[in-house]
């Protein structure tokens, strides 16, 4: 057990081995007391030593007259699950805002493929010939839409599409 | 584990109302820290009462110790402020701040074995244990003395000084022990800490 200690000392013990040890050293009086002697021999030999006096058991009686101290735990591991918590949220919002932006872009930048399917273009200058009044109505406040312009224009498309419907029915 | 990760296993410990914990950094550092005091306070029976007033405000202090920094670095600041606080109460010189920042807790190189003003019980004492343990030292095996020599005055690691001798990491342990050990027990008399004593 002592050589043990002497090995914690230099930092020589993995944390599997280090951690029963310092409890055990904790405990046992014998084992504080080679703890103390092979910091002192060390302390001789880096020459500072400046008193014979061994305050330890000095301040180990004034400790047992203080109230134990007992600080709040730390929640450690729950600290990190909360991190990563935060950062898989931070990235899925990311991952939707850019979504988001590509579905729309992707509307934007291929109207040929949208009006081939659906032919919204055609659907967008048939309801603005149907019915002018709507239309520059919702030009008009096309700025108070919730989104982005692309997001605006796309309701605009959607209310024309519906329109369109009803005119086939 | 390192130096610094004992450290903060024994201030998570202290910190959690194990208070031996607390008294294993205390015979850790009192020499260390009585040594730093005695730039600022000459009287050595001053320096004991500061040290063990500076260990009671760190126990006070413990909840507030987060491990940003290492403990030795911790108990320095507190150590310094109680000194300056007892020199002011004293109406003394308090250390300046240029003082105080020259000094580099990590790297604090130690000087001086005793100050002049100690008393003569106090130094013949000193005196007494430091030749123990030269004399224990000198009386060692020389793989032994090489290998503790290396360890606590290089600072080398078992790897590093297994290196240099030429032998297993195993080997270098147990040389250090020993060599520690046979040390331990010529001086064991001398404090009343012989291992037939202490049951």
């Amino acid at each position: 057990m002592s050589e043990q200690i002497s090995a914690l000392m230099d930092g020589e013990l993995g944390t599997a081995e280090a951690n029963p040890l310092l409890a055990t050293i904790r405990e046992n009086k014998a084992l504080r007391q080679d703890w103390n002697d092979y910091h002192l021999i060390g302390d001789v030999l880096r020459q500072t030593v400046i008193s014979p006096t061994d305050l330890a058991d000095k301040i180990s009686v004034r400790l047992k007259s203080e109230p134990t101290v007992l600080a709040p735990h730390k929640f450690a591991p729950r600290k990190r699950e909360f991190i990563a918590l935060s950062v898989a949220a931070s990235f899925a919002a990311v991952a939707l805002v850019a979504l988001s932006s590509l579905k729309f872009s992707a509307i934007d930048d291929a109207p040929d493929n949208l009006a081939a399917q659906s032919n919204l273009s055609s659907n967008t200058s048939v309801a603005s010939q149907s019915n002018p009044s709507i239309n520059e109505y919702l030009v008009a406040h096309q700025e108070f839409s919730p989104g982005t312009a692309l997001l605006a224009n796309s309701n605009f498309a959607q209310v024309t599409y519906t329109k369109q419907q009803d005119k086939a029915r | 584990m390192g130096d610094r990760e004992i450290d903060q296993q024994l201030v998570e410990r202290a910190q959690q109302g194990d208070k031996h914990a607390f008294e294993l950094l205390v015979a850790k550092y009192q020499r260390k820290l009585g040594r730093m005091l005695s730039r600022f306070i000459r009287d050595q029976a001053e320096i004991e009462d500061v040290t063990q007033e500076a260990f009671i405000k760190a126990y006070r202090a413990l909840p507030s110790f987060r491990g940003e920094s290492a403990f030795y670095t911790w108990l320095y600041r507190i150590g310094i402020n109680t000194a300056k606080n007892y020199l002011v109460a004293l109406g003394r010189r308090a250390p300046t701040s240029t003082e105080i920042i020259s000094e580099d807790a990590e790297g604090y190189e130690e000087g001086e074995l005793l100050r002049d003003n100690s008393t003569p019980e106090t130094e013949l004492m000193t005196k007494q244990i430091a030749m123990t343990v030269n004399a224990a030292m000198d009386s060692l095996p020389e793989e032994l003395r090489t290998a503790i020599t290396l360890r606590e005055i290089d600072g080398m690691s078992y790897e590093d000084i297994a290196n240099i001798m030429n032998c297993p990491i195993g080997t270098v342990r147990s040389r250090i022990f020993r060599a520690r050990e046979t040390i331990a027990e010529r001086l064991r008399p001398l404090l009343g800490t012989s291992k037939d004593k202490r049951w």
